[in-house]
């Protein structure tokens, strides 16, 4: 009765030489005595904890009674560790010598602990955020597809309805294709009127991503059919765990969205990213005559198994081809695939992470420089002692293996304190709360992360550890034993790899002192914007308008507020707005003007536009520079006119007058000739690091109204929440009034994600700052100690204390200049991954680079003074003594 | 040779021996303190055991080269000293000394 070759080959694997084929022979026999009395399988289970077990239990007790070797004889004290644990021994060994120098050792220590520290910290988010994947089976089948228009120089726009519909019976290389449409439902029948966002989707949607609900069933085929039963819901696991106290009754029960009743038939899991859009979902339906000209729809498609991208994009082109001839509203049409990796983090905070990525991998490599530097200034401290163990036998490997061994302890050591570290920077992390960074709730110190920390701990240990182990003399050894240490300390050749690594760390946190310099200036060049709006004492809030209202009651309810604002006595002026400022979120058009021709590459410029009452523009704090304002009597339509933003007007008739003109909304599209009425000062109310926004305002009215709601108060913001409230509930008790923000908070949630960019950089850049600078001082005051004979004597000799101080600053900042020089190409050479993160800066910016620089130099002259006036303060007498 | 007492198991590890003729090695001991106790026993504690009370003489081993038609490439034996019967029997003496006239299990008549 054989026992399990595995676990046997394990046993012996594991087992020391020593006692290897007793114990197996042992455990063997015991193996057959098992196997009749417990039966196979039961003893096989009995083998397999043993062939762990026993190497386990056997090294624990030799190493707890401590006087037995491998072969369980006594042994002489102190043998049989390194019997049982070659390594044992050199561990043992630094651990010593590092308890003798406790200096040292801790700032070994702090130094990788704060670069592994850093690292680990990123590396998690790095892995949550981008390496991670998305949470659907075979999420590489998966596909965005948007459509085009390059005739209107459109690269990527939503779907069309009908043209989805249409992709969806054609395509022929995707097993499922389904269609996505953003809405809001006001959900009633609670203890209060909620608004939750909502996705209409079509039958298909959810059978792409495969999303297996927690309770019931997704929609079936055919129930986005025109006709069928329509009244259909599934909740997000949200919603439903938040609102429904996670009650599995609710299935078959109905819930109330904007006054209709809809059948829950399905409960989704935990959302993630994609899922957690909406709170409900309700099934698109298809109905004929569809809209071709307005683009709503997102679009998923799963490939079929084995189908490329390249082949779906052929099939996609072909249907994109047939659509365009077939129907006027498509001429132009293209489809085009796009990558799901962007759902979890889109381009912008892909590259703002991967470049804080690499701002901690430099910050690393600071610390193992730094670390090697002080190792091998000890190493040098103890040529001697290299030079004894050679003469008596110690191997050059050896040898090798001891102080790599410390190096490596160091990094062990740096590594748990490093991972401390960043258990706390995460949870910085997240009680920071960095704009859109997505999945933050999820960043953990996971096993992978925990590998990724142990991966770059023994990296360290051994980068840090190799030039110094490597320095061992072999061939001089006699005049290395003669010599006094002192004199080791003019080796030309060791002075200048310490220079070497002085320079690197110098060129190092240059780089990053740049990067940060660069973020902080485009910062600050943000701050500095003219916003074109005003934000003190301003407020916005929403009306989620219910479906029951038709548009009149809609556009009454809006006028009434707005005016029962504006006579409110802590209201100045209020305004409605169809779109709200910093959401990243809004409509658009192309415009032209019938007296301009047409671009010539046949593109159509593209402009944002706006619902807004005849208030707004005052309410912001936007003054018109040209024309006049809209008043009560203007309306949506005819005659459309519209007031356009100061940028706009230039792009049309630059130079000449707007006001009195025609131009052309949606151009392409409906074509409709408007006249402009006024012009209106810039704002940059989409992206505020970015330019004014282009914007058509057009008067509300016809059924059209706008349901932002924005206030400039007298006093406090805040406090007149609560006169917003009443006003609101005496015209309808059941709306609800939400997402109320100060303008402060408008501005400061759109500069979240790059004041923490920036915020992150800087305290890099300074942590890189701090180490290099111990560098260049460690480096400095440790060769003055070894020099200190020769100062002496120089001193004695009638230099003057000045002139000794002049020699020692330069000495030391020779190497400080060279990694100046050095970083400062670096920096330009690799300055432009930031770009897309800067604003109003060049990644070249000529001050940024001269600050740092000059900070830097400054920096590093201090560190160097301090040890050259200690130098200059030698007890000459006592120093010349010494040698 | 010391005088320090014996940690239980390395009594029972002991005992094992001694039943088993006072001539053992360890797989047989294993069977024996399992059928003994009730218990499973762990291979690994009895071999370390083994070699502790032999460190500290009360068993001395012998390793017999392989030989046709015997399992194993070289068997350690464990033999009982005349230092390990003596501690044996002066366990047993402390512990029946202990036990003498007390009744707190109920179980003498």
């Amino acid at each position: 009765m054989r026992p399990p070759s595995v676990a046997r080959g394990l046993l012996r694997a594991l087992l020391p030489a020593g006692v290897r084929d007793e114990a197996v022979d042992e455990l063997d026999e015991l193996y057959a005595l098992r196997v009749a009395r417990d039966g196979r399988i039961r003893a096989r289970l009995w083998y397999w904890r043993q062939a762990l077990w026993f190497p386990v239990r056997m090294r624990a007790s030799v190493l707890a009674s401590g006087s037995l070797d491998v072969d369980g004889r006594p042994m002489q004290a102190g043998k049989h560790r390194a019997a049982l644990f070659p390594w044992l021994a050199d561990v043992r060994y630094s651990g010593r010598a590092l308890r003798r120098s406790p200096g040292f050792a801790a700032i070994a220590v702090l130094t990788l602990a704060l670069g592994i520290g850093a690292n680990t910290a990123i590396f998690s988010v790095v892995r949550s955020v981008l390496l991670r994947p998305l949470p659907f089976p075979e999420a590489d089948r998966l596909l965005e597809l948007w459509e085009s228009r390059l005739d209107r120089g459109w690269t990527e726009t939503s779907f069309a309805r009908a043209n989805f519909w249409d992709v969806r019976d054609r395509a022929r290389t995707f097993e499922s294709i389904g269609g996505f449409e953003y809405n809001t439902f006001n959900l009633t029948g609670g203890e209060q009127a909620e608004r939750v966002s909502a996705g209409a989707v079509s039958a298909d949607f959810f059978r792409a991503l495969r999303v297996a609900p927690v309770l019931g069933r997704t929609f079936a085929p055919g129930e986005d059919a025109a006709g069928a039963e329509t009244r259909l819901a599934i909740l997000s696991h949200a919603l439903w765990s938040r609102r429904f106290s996670s009650d599995p009754a609710m299935l078959g029960r109905s819930v109330t969205l904007d006054g209709e009743s809809y059948v829950v038939i399905g409960v989704l899991p935990r959302g993630d990213s994609w899922l957690s859009e909406a709170d409900v979902y309700v099934p698109m339906v298809r109905r004929a005559n569809l809209d071709r000209g307005s683009f709503e729809l997102i679009v998923i498609g799963r490939l079929r198994d084995g189908v490329t991208q390249e082949a779906a994009q052929a099939d996609l082109d072909r249907i994109a081809r047939e659509l365009a001839s077939e129907y006027p509203d498509d001429r132009g049409m293209g489809i085009v695939t796009r990558s799901t990796e962007r759902w979890v983090a889109n381009d912008a905070v892909r590259r703002a992470i991967w470049v804080l990525m690499g701002a901690v991998s430099l910050l690393l490599l600071i610390a193992c420089v730094n670390l090697a530097n002080l190792l091998l200034a000890r190493a040098t401290g103890r040529t001697r002692e290299r030079a004894l163990r050679t003469a008596l036998g110690a191997s050059p490997g050896r040898l090798v293996r001891l102080y790599l061994t410390e190096s490596m302890l160091l990094g062990a050591l740096g590594a748990t304190a490093g991972l401390g570290l960043a258990a706390l920077l995460i949870r910085l992390l997240r009680q920071f709360q960095p704009g859109d960074i997505p999945r933050l709730a999820e960043v953990s110190l996971d096993a992978s992360v925990l590998a990724f920390t142990v991966f770059v701990a023994l990296v360290t240990g051994v980068v840090t550890g190799i030039v110094p182990a490597l320095r061992t003399p072999y061939r001089f050894l006699a005049s290395a034993l003669r010599e006094s240490e002192r004199s080791v300390a003019g080796n030309r050749r060791l002075n200048r790899l310490r220079g070497v690594l002085v320079a690197s760390e110098v060129a190092l946190s240059l780089m990053l002192l740049v990067g940060a310099g660069l973020l902080i200036r485009s910062f600050s060049r943000v701050l500095d914007a003219d916003r074109g709006f005003a934000t003190e004492n301003r407020l916005i809030a929403e009306i989620p308008i219910p479906g029951s209202y038709n548009g009149e009651r809609a556009a009454l309810l809006i006028r009434e507020y707005v005016s029962g604002l504006e006579a409110h006595p802590q209201v100045i002026s209020a305004g409605g707005v169809s779109m709200r400022p910093l959401s990243g979120v809004g409509t658009g058009m192309g415009y032209g003007a019938p007296d301009r021709p047409p671009p010539e590459d046949g593109g159509v410029p593209w402009a944002s536009w706006r619902l807004i009452t005849p208030t707004y523009l005052e309410t912001m704090g936007v003054p018109l520079v040209a024309g006049r304002n809209f008043t009560e009597q203007d309306s949506l339509s005819r005659p459309w006119r519209v007031v356009i933003s100061q940028r706009l007007a230039e792009s049309l008739w630059p130079g000449e007058q707007a006001v009195g003109r025609v131009m052309t909304l949606w151009q392409g599209q409906s074509n409709l000739a408007a006249e402009v009425i006024g012009v209106a000062a810039d704002m940059r109310d989409w992206n505020l690091a970015g330019p004014p926004s282009l914007a058509v305002y057009l008067c509300c009215g016809a059924g059209m109204s706008p349901v932002q709601i924005v206030l400039h108060t007298r006093g406090r913001p805040q406090a007149a929440v609560p006169a917003m409230r009443d006003v609101l509930r005496a015209l309808d008790p059941n709306l609800p009034l939400y997402n109320i923000r100060t303008f402060e908070e408008l501005v400061g949630g759109s500069l979240a994600s790059r004041r923490f960019t920036m915020l992150l950089l800087g305290a890099l850049a300074c942590v890189a700052l701090v180490l290099a600078m111990a560098g260049v001082y460690g480096v400095l005051s440790w060769s003055v100690s070894r020099r200190k004979a020769e100062i002496g004597m120089r001193i004695a000799l009638g230099a003057s204390r000045g002139s000794v101080l002049g020699l020692i600053v330069a000495q030391g900042m020779r190497p400080v200049v060279a990694g100046l020089l050095l970083g400062l190409a670096a920096a330009l050479a690799v300055s432009r991954v930031l770009s897309s993160l800067l604003f109003e800066v060049a990644p070249a910016d000529a001050l940024t680079y001269a600050t740092v620089g000059l900070a830097l130099a400054l920096a590093a002259a201090l560190s160097c003074y301090l040890p050259a006036r200690h130098a200059t303060r030698l007890d000459v007498v006592a120093a010349l003594r010494e040698e | 040779m010391t005088r320090e007492a014996l940690g239980e198991f390395e009594h029972q590890v002991l005992l094992g021996v001694l039943r088993q003729g006072g001539r053992s090695y360890s797989a047989p001991i294993v069977m024996e303190l399992e059928a003994a106790t009730g218990r499973s026993v762990s291979p690994a504690a009895v071999f370390v055991a083994l070699r502790r009370l032999e460190q500290r003489g009360y068993v001395r081993s012998t390793k017999r080269e392989a030989r046709v038609g015997e399992g194993g490439r070289g068997r350690r034996t464990f033999e009982l000293t005349p230092s390990g019967r003596s501690k044996l029997k002066e366990s047993r003496r402390t512990f029946e000394k202990l036990w003498s006239g007390t009744d707190l299990l109920g179980d003498r008549p």
